[in-house]
Order: structure tokens, then C-alpha cells, then sequence
């Protein structure tokens, strides 16, 4: 195999709350390939968000990654490494609120070309044309204009662009965005779904795209991983676990996409909210929520297993498939 | 435009009560002015005389308006103590009160800023709390006192500074500067310690900000994202303490020409007061409350200069 | 951070609590009457007669500062009450029926902050003569902007609340919802004020009277202690050390209290 542009393995991040210090990602582990797009789903709270600052050491004061490795590029990435010279160079991160992630008081040339003075040795005119393609690149027009104009003077789905296009400029190797469609109405986020579509066939790089929407995923992902609580349950290429999801967790969600031939049916949702920080325990988490629980559910963590790249943690799949818990475990730690 | 001139609309009914109550103040005296500003052994002529002079036998609308008029032209009539016209006295007095004010105003920016952000730079370390209590102690102090601690100081002890009255400019520069200094600080420190805390606060609340990330995330070094991003965000709220510290330093000056004998305007307050020289009163108060009010709509311009979502808005 | 922060607060306990100890132990008993003039012990620094020293009559000066704590807590007190009474009458009206009674009102205050601080004080006293109770009034309307602002933003706050809808649609009265439902739901921030409040009077009473505008004899005054001070200031250092640290203890310790009661409300 070759080797992986970006590995996560066996992480875990804590946050240090008034009352105790408590996991909020627990032994995540994924590689991300050159080209690959990956797509990260699951609820409001399952720890996405904090699965992509992580890759990007810009956690907040009060969370820490209290164990794991990290590496980009066969690099191991710690406290040690220079994240200034990693960050918008090698790795540039797109985030949820285009409304929010602009400084409201400075330009978008100058925000746009930032990143472009910290790691190139461009001149201003450079920069300048350089942004301008760019900002072409994302589908958006009367460039000069925009580039003298102010956030505030822009519509959502152009800021939106102007993040999008903040992120590419550099050609970084890895772009992370986090919800990057969310914050928008339903036909910006096509638009916007289609420019990532378009510029990732063009350039060389991966993509992590996160997502509360398995719609989303379906249609610009390779791979998708599912998350929950903190842990990825289940992860695998897209038409494999779309097809055939193997963790309750996953078919819920599939379920809950809104589709044409479910029109006029009121909306399935999956019953319950994802456990607070405070109140994951051993065992299943999903166990509050899933209908096909079983009693060693509660006691027992279910390791993951799966094979041909697809992978889910549930004591249904022992089961089903009569696999030994510890070998497959071990078969599991081996693919990793 | 539209909050533009909402500002100016409201400045100006501002103006007019502020007048309407300095100039009602001045008439609920009790007993017959003329009467108090002469004193018991003043005959009946002499207070006829003080009493058309000062215009009292108008009727009371038509003295207002010939007084808010007078503002205007600078026609305030005469000073009782000084027997010439008011807005001369003012005249005399009025560079030593701006020079001092805004000597104490250059010294907060120039150090109120840079502690403010290195304050909230250190937020996690125990200096942070040490210094917190400074800024508390900075503005509990009495500037009046804070100014004989000086004195004692630099002036007596170590005979740095003089310790009073001051030399003009076109004397001797240098001296005037020295004479300058020590009331500049005494002026400042609360001001100071007002603005580093506020200025703490707004950096704070401003780090914890989406475009803070955003730009950690393009690989900006943490002291440019304080310089480029933060401290320009954080500025926005300081400038509505602004119009407030303008005032502060002109009310704090009052109080410290008085400590240093310098001949400004707060000394003059002090002295017209004594001698109840009423029309210098009324005119120097409603000139120092229309300044107050020019300086607050000033700062509504910067905003304009510094924020660019304002002028869309307009 | 949570030590740290309930830190001021117990400063300011502590500061509050001893200069109040001061004020109640000089209503029964000072050291020495604070008018006796010991004329062969003018100007002296602390010593075991004297703890504060002795002033350019001769006069104990802690017998004077405790005699001044109780003018300081009166004019405190006594200003505090018609700040916020005024205070709470304006801002009620002005954040609760919005339009153009708060315009009116808004621009009243900013008329009162136009002449800043202390100014405001001295026109008064300018216009009668100082005494104490024109101090007292003085420094009150000196503080009814600041109290004005801050009930009025507690008013437009609730007005938006639903439980003060609910009682509006059911039929209340606006005195009702103004002063039974509102008032209450902004104690703390009111309760900030009002030390804030205190601190400031402190403050701008010892400037006032450091000007001779102030409180008037018989009533001692730690600002007019300063004012006499002053001369002496190479000869005895002491005396205006002692009676300024008195006052910014007082000024420190209800800045601090405010502090900390806001700290430990916003923490809730
Ligand atoms: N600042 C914070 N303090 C405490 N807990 C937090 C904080 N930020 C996030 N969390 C917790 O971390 C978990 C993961 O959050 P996040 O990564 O933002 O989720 P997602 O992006 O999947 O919606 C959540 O359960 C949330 O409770
Ligand atoms: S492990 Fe048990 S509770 Fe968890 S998803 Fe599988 S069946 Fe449901
Ligand atoms: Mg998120």
C-alpha cells in the first residue's frame, strides 16, 4: 500500500471541565489517502468538529489530545512540529459559518492572500493574480471588486466561496471542511457542493468533508466514516455503506435522509440525543437509542471489525456472522 | 447617512437641555443674585446697576435666548472679577486646560494599549490576577492625591520636576514640558486603568471569535493574528469608552490645575467660584459641556473610519 | 481562575467590612475627641499616642479619620439612595415604554454626562453654598446617569422575557410589571451598581471637598483632611499618605466587592 497522506490513530481528546476532565473523542483512528475524499458524518455532537481541529492543533485551551499519534506525509505531528509552517500550507481547514469565520474589518484580498504571504515569497501583484484565479476557480465573478470589498457587502454562498477559495490558494495537499454547506439554503448548498466537486477533480488533494447530512456524503465522498459519541462506529466506501450498513447507528441515519419516494411521510428520525460528554460510560453508546440492543451491549465496548475496507463496532455483527470478538479485533488493529 | 444624522439630531436636543438646565441651575439661586454676588453691604443702586447689567430685568425667555445666543458669538458679557469680557478670560486659560488634557490623553493610548494587550496575552499566568489588582488600585486611587505622592516624590524628594505653577510655551519649551508631566500622569492613571481593563476584556471576548480560527488556520503566527486581526476588533467597543475618558481627563484636570497651580481652566472654575462670578460659571461649564458633546460626535465618525459595515448602513 | 476571582471579592469583604468596623467603633469611641488640638504635638508622625500621627493643630488624626468615615458612609449612603431612586424612575420608563419617552430620557442623561464626573457637582455647589447636604444631593444626581443606563437595559431586557409577556397579556398593569416582575429579575446587576455607586460618591466627595466644595465644618471630611494636608507635605509625608491609603482602601474595597458580585452572578 502506498503510504497514507494523513494517518489518526488511536487518538483521544479530553476536555478539562469544572468538574472533571472527560473523554469527547475516544481511539479515533483513519488514514486519508492522496486524492481521497473522505467524508465525516454523524449527529450535532458526535465530535466532528473536534476530530478536524485536532488534525489541525487548533483545539480550544480547555481540550487537549491526551493520546494517539499523528502523521502527515510519513511526519509524525506533535506539539514539537511547526504548525504555522503545516497550517494553510500543507493542511487548510474550510469552517461551518461563512457568516462568522471573516474578519469583519479587514478586506477580502488581504484575508484571501494571507496564507500566501506567510508561506510563498510572492510579491503583492502576485498574490493579487493569484487570489484572483482563485476566486475564479470557485465561480465567482467581478473578482477585482470583490477583492477590495468587505465581508459584510458579500451573500452567504459568496462568502462561503471566498473560504473555500482562502483554503485552496495555497494548494495545500489535505483540505478539512467542517459543515461547509450547513449554515446555507438549500440551493446555495448545491452550488456549493458543486464547486468542491469540480475543483477536486481539477487539483491534486484530498478532501475531508464533514457532514450531519448522509445525502451530502453520498455525493461527493470515496469513503465515508461514521462517527458517535466520540468513536467512529462504523466506516467503509460509500456505495458499500450505503448499501449495506452494518451499525444500527448508520441505518438510522440512512434512514432519516429526506428522499423524493419518501414525500409526504413524516420524517424518521433517530429517537433520543447523542449522551453528554459526562455520561459516556463502557459499553455500546448507542444503547440508549438502539432498537436491537442486547443485554452485553451495556458491559461491553464492541470492538471493531469487517473486512474489504468496510468496518463497524457492534456486538450484532459477532453475531450475525459468528465472528471471535478478540480475532477480529486483532484482524482490525492489523489493518491499521 | 441615517444614523449619521440621527447623531447630529440628537446631539443637538443634547445641547439644548444641556443648556436649558445650566442656565435654570443659575436661576433658582436663592435670593436676588445681585444681592448674593455683591454680598449684604451692597446699597440698593449698586444692585440696580449689578442687576441691568447683568440683564435680570428681561423676562426669563428672552434672557435664555440671548444667553444661548451669546454661546454662539462668544458675547457672554463680563466677568465680574476680572471686569472684562468673559470669553476673553476663557481665552487666556483655555491652552494650559488642552495642553494638559491632551498630554494625559496621549500618555493613556501610549501605555494603556500596549498593557491592555499584554495583559490579555497573559491571561493564564498568576501576573495576570497581580496586575488586575493594580488596574483596580489605579482606579481607586484619588487623582488629587496620586498628584502630592507625585509632587513628594519627583518634585520634593527628588527634585526632578517643579512642583507647581507652570511656564509658558513660548518662555521656555523645555520647562514647560517638565512642568507638564508629573499633572499629565495624575490625570492619567485612572484612565489608564480603565482602558487596559476594558481593552483586556474586548481582546478576550475577541479571540474566542470564528475569524480568530480562521486565520490561525492559514498558518498566521499568533502575534499577527493579536496585531492584524484581534486588537483592530477589539478596538471597536473601546471607542465607546472613549467619548467617557475624554470627559474624565477634563473633569480629572479640573481637580489637578488646582493641585499643581496651573492657570487653566479648572483653576479659573475653582477661583469664579469663590468669587461668584456667575457669568464666567455658566459659560465656562456649557463650553466644557459642548466640547464633551462635539468629542462624542467625533468619535461616532471614527467609528465610521474604522468599521466598514457602518457605512452601509449608513 | 475561581480562587483567583473570589479572591476580590474577599478583598473587598475584608477592605468593606474593617473601614465599616471603623465607622460603627467612632460612633461610640474615638482614640482622642477629633477636634482637641494638642498644640505643643502639631505635624507629628505615628507614634504609640498617636497611631496616625497628629495634623498642623495637633488634632489625633486617626480620631479624624474615623470621625470622617462616618461623613464618608452618610454621603455614601445618603447619595446612593437618590441616584437610585431617580435612577430607578428614569430607567424604568425609559427602557420599558421605549419611543419617545426613552429618547427624551437618553438624551437628558447624556446632557447630565456632558458635564462629566465631578463638574456636575460643582455647578450645584457653585449655585448654593457648599454643605453637606448639597454634597449629598450633588454627588446623588452626580450618579443618577450611570443608574438611569443600567435599569433601563435590565428593562428593555425583560420586556422580551416570556414570563413578562405572559403577565402583560394576562392583563397587568404597567406598575405591576414594572416593579413586580421586572425589578426583581435585576437585582444583581442593580446590586453592582450600587456598590459601584458607592465608590464613586467616596471618591468624588473627597475631590469636592478637596476643593473647598465640599463638606463643611464641623463635619470632618477625609478630602478636606488632604486639603489641609498639603502644605505640610515635606515636613509630614505621613499625614496625606495615611488619610489618601484610607480613602483608596474604602474606593478599592467597593470596587472589588462589585467585581467580585458580578464574577460570582455571572458564574450562576
Ligand atoms: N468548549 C467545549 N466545552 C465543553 N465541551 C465541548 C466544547 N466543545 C465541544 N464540546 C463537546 O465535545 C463534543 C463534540 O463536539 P463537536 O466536535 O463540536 O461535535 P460536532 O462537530 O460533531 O457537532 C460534544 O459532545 C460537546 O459536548
Ligand atoms: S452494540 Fe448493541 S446497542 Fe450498540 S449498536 Fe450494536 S446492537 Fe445496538
Ligand atoms: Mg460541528
Amino acid at each position: 500500500m502506498t503510504q497514507p497522506l494523513f494517518e489518526m490513530i488511536d487518538v483521544d481528546v479530553a476536555f478539562h471541565l469544572k468538574d472533571g476532565t472527560y473523554k469527547a473523542l475516544d481511539g479515533i483512528s483513519f488514514e486519508i489517502q492522496q486524492n481521497e475524499i473522505v467524508g465525516i458524518v454523524g449527529e450535532s455532537g458526535c465530535g466532528k468538529s473536534l476530530t478536524s481541529l485536532t488534525m489541525m492543533n487548533l483545539l480550544h485551551r480547555s481540550s487537549e489530545r491526551t493520546a494517539g499519534k499523528m502523521r502527515l506525509n510519513g511526519k509524525v505531528l506533535n506539539e514539537q512540529t511547526d504548525w504555522h509552517q503545516i497550517r494553510g500550507n500543507e493542511m487548510a481547514m474550510i469552517f461551518q459559518e461563512p457568516m462568522t469565520a471573516l474578519n469583519p474589518l479587514m478586506t477580502i484580498g488581504k484575508q484571501m492572500t494571507e496564507s500566501l504571504k506567510q508561506h510563498t515569497n510572492l510579491s503583492k501583484n502576485e498574490r493579487k493574480e493569484k487570489a484572483y484565479e482563485v476566486m475564479r476557480e470557485v465561480g465567482l465573478s467581478r473578482v477585482e471588486t470583490l477583492y477590495r470589498s468587505y465581508p459584510h457587502e458579500l451573500s452567504g454562498g459568496m462568502r462561503q466561496r471566498v473560504v473555500i477559495a482562502m483554503a485552496l490558494i495555497n494548494e495545500p495537499d489535505l483540505i478539512i471542511a467542517d459543515e461547509p454547506t450547513t449554515a446555507l439554503d438549500v440551493t446555495i448548498q448545491a452550488q456549493i457542493l458543486h464547486v468542491f466537486k469540480s475543483v477536486m477533480k481539477k487539483r491534486q488533494s484530498s478532501l475531508v468533508f464533514i457532514s450531519h447530512d448522509l445525502g451530502v456524503i453520498k455525493e461527493i465522498c470515496d469513503r465515508v466514516i461514521v462517527m458517535y459519541a466520540g468513536r467512529i462506529i462504523e466506516t467503509g466506501a460509500v456505495e458499500d455503506v450505503f448499501s449495506h450498513p452494518k451499525h444500527p447507528y448508520t441505518k438510522g441515519l440512512l434512514r432519516a435522509i429526506p428522499t423524493y419516494s419518501k414525500r409526504g411521510y413524516p420524517l424518521y428520525t433517530i429517537p433520543g440525543t447523542v449522551p453528554p460528554l459526562q455520561e459516556r460510560k463502557n459499553g455500546c453508546l448507542f444503547v440508549d437509542r438502539c432498537a436491537e440492543r442486547m443485554p452485553q451491549c451495556i458491559v461491553d465496548r464492541p470492538f471493531i471489525t469487517g473486512e474489504l475496507g468496510h468496518y463497524a463496532s457492534c456486538h450484532l455483527i459477532y453475531e450475525e456472522d459468528g465472528v471471535d470478538a478478540d480475532d477480529s479485533a486483532r484482524k482490525c488493529l492489523q489493518n491499521i | 447617512m441615517k444614523r449619521l444624522t440621527y447623531k447630529l439630531l440628537s446631539s443637538i436636543l443634547t445641547l439644548f437641555i444641556v443648556t436649558l438646565l445650566i442656565f435654570f441651575m443659575f436661576q433658582v439661586l436663592p435670593g436676588n443674585p445681585a444681592q448674593i454676588i455683591l454680598g449684604i453691604d451692597a446699597d440698593e443702586a449698586q444692585i440696580k446697576q449689578l442687576e441691568q447689567k447683568l440683564g435680570l430685568d428681561e423676562p426669563l425667555t428672552t434672557r435664555y435666548m440671548q444667553w444661548v445666543q451669546g454661546i454662539f458669538t462668544g458675547d457672554l458679557g463680563e466677568s465680574l472679577k476680572y471686569q472684562m469680557p468673559v470669553i476673553d478670560v476663557l481665552k487666556q486659560r483655555v491652552p494650559v486646560t488642552l495642553a494638559l488634557a491632551l498630554s494625559s490623553l496621549v500618555l493613556t493610548a501610549l501605555l494603556a494599549i500596549p498593557l491592555g494587550i499584554f495583559i490579555a496575552m497573559k491571561q493564564d499566568k498568576w501576573y495576570a490576577f497581580v496586575l488586575n489588582l493594580f488596574t483596580q488600585l489605579g482606579i481607586a486611587i484619588p487623582s488629587f492625591w496620586f498628584g502630592f505622592l507625585l509632587i513628594y516624590l519627583f518634585g520634593v524628594k527628588l527634585g526632578w520636576f517643579p512642583t507647581f505653577g507652570y511656564t509658558a510655551w513660548s518662555e521656555n519649551p523645555m520647562q514647560a514640558i517638565r512642568s507638564f508631566i508629573l499633572p499629565s500622569v495624575a490625570i492619567a492613571v485612572s484612565n489608564i486603568a480603565v482602558v487596559v481593563r476594558y481593552l483586556r476584556n474586548t481582546i478576550l471576548d475577541q479571540t474566542t471569535m470564528d475569524y480568530v480560527r480562521t486565520a490561525k488556520s492559514k498558518g498566521v503566527k499568533d502575534h499577527q493574528v493579536m496585531s492584524r486581526h484581534i486588537v483592530r476588533n477589539a478596538f471597536i467597543p473601546v471607542l465607546t469608552i472613549m467619548g467617557m475618558i475624554v470627559a474624565d481627563t477634563i473633569a480629572g484636570s479640573i481637580i489637578i490645575e488646582n493641585v499643581f497651580a496651573l492657570p487653566g481652566l479648572g483653576s479659573l472654575l475653582i477661583q469664579s467660584i469663590t468669587s461668584r462670578d456667575f457669568p464666567l460659571i455658566q459659560a465656562l461649564v456649557s463650553y466644557i459641556a459642548i466640547f464633551v458633546i462635539v468629542i462624542n460626535i467625533v468619535i461616532d465618525l471614527l467609528y465610521r473610519i474604522i468599521d466598514p459595515r457602518i457605512k452601509k448602513k449608513g | 481562575m475561581r480562587v483567583k476571582k473570589n479572591l476580590s471579592l474577599h478583598i473587598g469583604y475584608v477592605l468593606v467590612g474593617s473601614l465599616t468596623l471603623l465607622m460603627l467603633v467612632s460612633l461610640i469611641y474615638t482614640p482622642y475627641d477629633p477636634n482637641q488640638m494638642f498644640p505643643d504635638e502639631r505635624l507629628q508622625g505615628p507614634s504609640m499616642e498617636h497611631w496616625m500621627g497628629t495634623d498642623n493643630f495637633g488634632r489625633d488624626i486617626l480620631s479624624r479619620v474615623m470621625e470622617g468615615a462616618q461623613t464618608a458612609f452618610l454621603i455614601g449612603a445618603l447619595s446612593v439612595a437618590i441616584g437610585l431612586s431617580f435612577g430607578l424612575l428614569l430607567g424604568s420608563m425609559s427602557g420599558y415604554f421605549g419611543g419617545w419617552i426613552d429618547e427624551l430620557i437618553m438624551r437628558l442623561i447624556d446632557a447630565m454626562m456632558a458635564l462629566p464626573g465631578i463638574l456636575f457637582a460643582i455647578v450645584l455647589v457653585a449655585v448654593f453654598n457648599p454643605s453637606l447636604t448639597i454634597t449629598i444631593i450633588a454627588i446623588g444626581i452626580m450618579s443618577v446617569p450611570s443608574f438611569t443606563r443600567i435599569i433601563r437595559s435590565c428593562f428593555v431586557q425583560a420586556k422580551e422575557f416570556d414570563y413578562v409577556k405572559a403577565s402583560k397579556a394576562k392583563g397587568a398593569t404597567h406598575v405591576r410589571l414594572m416593579y413586580h416582575h421586572i425589578l426583581p429579575n435585576s437585582l444583581s446587576p442593580i446590586i453592582v451598581a450600587i456598590t459601584l455607586s458607592f465608590s464613586s460618591s467616596v471618591l468624588a466627595e473627597s475631590g469636592l471637598s478637596y476643593l473647598g466644595l465640599g463638606v463643611q465644618p464641623p463635619f470632618a471630611s477625609w478630602g478636606r483632611m488632604l486639603k489641609e494636608a498639603q502644605p505640610f507635605i515635606a515636613a509630614t509625608p505621613s499625614y496625606i499618605v495615611i488619610v489618601g491609603v484610607v480613602i483608596t482602601c474604602m474606593v478599592l474595597g467597593f470596587n472589588l466587592l462589585s467585581d467580585g458580585i458580578r464574577d460570582a452572578n455571572a458564574r450562576k
